[in-house]
């Protein structure tokens, strides 16, 4: 596998959520809103490459026997800085995701990177492996909080967990500013569907959202079959063409 | 023998390196975290008295060494009803909050942690210099967010104004969210006892 593929799978070959449906506990928890599944997805990139490299680099000094401990306590560790440093540099972030940054501990996609990927591999394509797959999984937290967001507001905020950029919180995007340009009344919010920003909501963004991936992935895969059908098909005529030449032949020799 | 002293060995320098790191970082990042509570903990004051945010102040609680403690003039001993206490009361957390303009009581927060079925919850209960409650605030939860948002919308504002006295404080009896609200009419009910035991003094 090339760097370049390696790096790349996260996204959507081995997508650790929509593929994979692993670390599912964030993926559903701290995606009411874009903000927060980006804070948590930064946080897992950040662990999720250091913890490979780490990994990676002790990997023929860790008996094998303690191996699992041994990565627990690295992943941990790692998982503790992150939560200094949210607590002191985005107070509001580390509030709103809450008990859900000490469960990255136990979050499955790094204990799996770590023995599947790391324990296995030098520290450069570890870390390869770690970053991408860490921004497959920010970019899959990411996408389920836009959807959620905007289905339960109507709009996109940026800066009211994030401090970054702005002093303010500012609307990236609302409904109402494309609507006021023809109602001046409308209020995107007391049409938005509350239902996606609570519990059951987020159990069915994931699942609409699973279902259009998978949909959509169907519809590749009978195409391909298709293709395939269509090529033995041609392969037979061939065959068939062939044997009748052959046949022909014989019939003309004798 | 000999591999289990290396296992031994590699674990205890994970161990020892982990511990390392975080404490460097948390070396660095105390500082900043404490301020960053500090200025929570004076948000949730502020709420509590409606204090505008260009007026500044000073608090001081029953876990706060003497020694840091901000000194007071004469004029605040006129307006205090009853003084600080050296020790806090049972299960809760004492602040009193001054104008730091010119030293005045605004008034008095007790904050309670209490632990349900559904996890803890952390209630600031503030009162009045007058004896009534300014307002009760939830700050920390781990119980059911949509029981704790409903307590905080709908059942929280009717303790504001109500009388601090155990005799005469009224909860709502049906709340959908019972663990919750049980919790918060306990803290609030610990927090009544405390002031009132505090005037007594």
């Amino acid at each position: 596998m090339s760097k370049k593929e390696n790096f790349l799978k996260g996204f959507f070959k081995e997508n650790p959520i929509f593929v994979f449906l692993l670390g599912m506990c964030p993926a559903l928890a701290v995606t009411a809103v874009f903000e927060t599944a980006l804070g948590m997805g930064l946080l897992v990139i950040f662990v999720l490459t250091m913890s490979n490299i780490v990994v990676s680099m002790l990997r023929n000094v860790i008996p094998n026997d303690v191996r699992t401990p041994a990565y627990i306590v690295i992943i941990a560790t790692f998982v503790t800085i992150v939560g200094m440093v949210s607590k002191a540099f985005t107070y509001d972030l580390y509030l709103a995701l809450g008990v859900f940054i000490p469960l990255i501990v136990v979050n499955c996609l790094i204990l799996g990177r770590a023995e599947s990927f790391a324990s296995k591999n030098k520290v450069l394509d570890s870390a390869i492996d770690g970053f991408g797959m860490g921004l497959g999984f920010t970019f899959a937290l990411v996408v389920i909080g836009v959807f959620r967001e905007f289905l339960s507001t109507g709009g996109i905020i940026w800066g009211e967990f994030l401090p970054f950029f702005v002093d303010q919180p500012v609307t990236l995007f609302s409904l109402d500013m494309i609507i006021n340009l023809f109602n001046s009344d409308f209020v995107i919010a007391d049409y938005a569907l509350n239902m996606f920003s609570l519990a059951p909501g987020a159990f069915i963004a994931l699942g609409i959202i699973l279902a259009l991936i998978q949909g959509k992935s169907a519809r590749r895969i009978k195409k391909e079959i298709e293709i395939q059908k269509q090529r033995i098909v041609e392969l037979k005529k061939v065959a068939l063409a062939k044997k009748a030449a052959a046949a022909k032949l014989v019939k003309e020799a004798a | 023998m000999l591999s289990k002293l290396k296992t031994a060995l590699v674990l205890l320098l994970i161990g020892a390196v982990s511990g390392g790191l975080i404490y460097i970082v948390n070396d660095i990042t105390a500082p900043i975290i404490f301020e960053n509570e500090l200025q929570r903990k004076i948000g949730f004051y502020s709420e509590i008295f409606e204090i505008p945010e260009d007026q500044e102040i000073i608090y001081k609680d029953c876990t706060t060494d003497p020694n840091d403690l901000v000194p007071i003039d004469g004029q605040l001993e006129e307006d205090v009803t009853f003084e600080v206490r050296d020790s806090c009361p049972e299960g809760l957390t004492e602040t009193f909050i001054y104008d730091k303009a010119d030293n005045s009581l605004i008034g008095v927060v007790y904050f309670g942690n209490e632990k349900n079925s559904y996890g803890e919850v952390g209630v600031l209960v503030g009162i009045n210099i007058d004896g009534t409650i300014a307002n009760v605030v939830i700050s920390s939860s781990t119980n059911t967010v949509n029981f704790v948002k409903k307590i905080e919308k709908e059942f929280l504002s009717p303790f504001m104004g109500q009388l601090a006295d155990p005799q005469l404080i009224e909860f709502d009896s049906a709340t959908g969210a019972t663990y919750t609200y049980g919790s918060v009419t306990d803290i609030v009910n610990d927090a009544i006892a405390a002031y009132n035991e505090g005037s007594d003094e």
